[in-house]
């Protein structure tokens, strides 16, 4: 799985937020998570664009989740969560 | 590790030519030397020994009563101010560039000549900033040389009618000798008390930031774009 994420939603190439040392994302395989506690699966990304290696039993499943920016020396200065984003797992 | 951008040849260019003017130049509220002495007739006296920048900027006072002083540029301390040279009447004062006062070499001289009688002067010269930022004498000559070296080289380079494949090998081995001369330099000037603004405009020596400033809270969230890649791969 690819991810891209921008600061600007018509932003013309994914890009870090200036405040942030990464990016948060937490993310759930099979029914949809109704909030970033329901996600079973997470990792933090020091890049806009992030490769994620899901295993190949997950191909053709639905993964759901959610992203934020990450201040790592202080997480109470991290930002809010995205909205859900969903996508069917590649084969 | 922050990638290093190497200058154009248009900049370094730039770079060398405009920070040995500067350095040879006069300091920025630098404390000026003043000289002052009498002279008797017949008599030369070394006032400064060079190189000097030609936009330096000197004040050349007569202090003396009756004779008249020459002053001059010279190839050592002990040659006499003959024409063409700066006449300054008894009384009278001369605020004028190095690049003005007649004469080559790195000695200025003034001379009292024969049948005037004793005479005096008083000779205001700024510190150059070679001196003020720390730079030992003889490592500002090699700048000097090195940038004569360099205009001499780019120049060949910068004619296509005398470009050549080894003309352009020398002007790059040139460039990349100069830069490894020039670090220990930098470095001086860089920790010199005496930096000013306008030397850390010039040699691109920016001042550390000694009080971080804190991040703000993040306030917005972002917008997230997944991709489904297909195909496998294997891992070995």
């Amino acid at each position: 799985m690819k991810f891209e994420l921008r600061v600007l939603k018509d932003a013309s190439r994914p890009s870090m937020h200036l405040d942030a040392d990464g990016v948060e994302i937490y993310w759930k395989i099979g029914a949809a998570p109704i909030s970033p506690a329901d996600c079973t699966e997470k990792d933090t990304f020091s890049t806009a664009t992030v490769l994620l290696k899901i295993n190949l039993a997950d191909a053709g499943k639905r993964m759901g989740g959610y992203a934020r920016w990450k201040n790592i020396s202080d997480t109470n200065k991290s930002g809010p969560w995205s909205q859900i984003f969903s996508i069917v797992i590649g084969s | 590790m922050p990638t290093r951008i190497p200058p154009t040849d248009a900049e370094f260019n730039t770079f060398t030519i405009t920070a040995t003017i500067r350095l040879g130049a006069a300091s920025e509220g630098g404390a000026a030397e003043v000289i002052e002495s009498a002279i008797p007739e017949a008599t030369t006296h070394n006032l400064a020994q060079g190189p000097f920048s030609n936009a330096i900027q000197v004040k050349l006072e007569n202090t003396g009563a009756a004779s008249t002083l020459t002053f001059c540029r010279a190839g050592n301390a002990t040659v006499g101010c003959a024409p063409p040279n700066i006449i300054v009447a008894p009384g009278a004062s001369v605020i004028i560039a190095m690049g003005d006062i007649p004469g080559t070499g790195n000695f200025l001289n003034v001379t009292n000549q024969f049948g005037l009688g004793a005479g005096s002067y008083r000779v205001t010269l700024p510190t150059a900033s070679f001196v003020r930022l720390g730079i030992p004498g003889d490592v500002y000559v090699s700048w000097v040389n090195w940038d004569n070296r360099w205009a001499a080289k780019y120049a060949q380079y910068a004619n296509e009618d005398t470009r050549t494949t080894t003309i352009t090998h020398e002007k790059n081995n040139l460039k990349e000798d100069f830069t490894a001369f020039m670090q220990p330099v930098l470095n001086i000037i860089a920790a010199s008390p005496n930096i000013t603004e306008g030397d850390r405009t010039v040699f691109h020596i920016k001042k550390r930031d000694a009080n971080p400033t804190p991040r703000e809270t993040i306030t917005t969230a972002p917008f997230v774009l997944p991709f489904a890649l297909q195909g496998g791969g294997n891992e070995i």
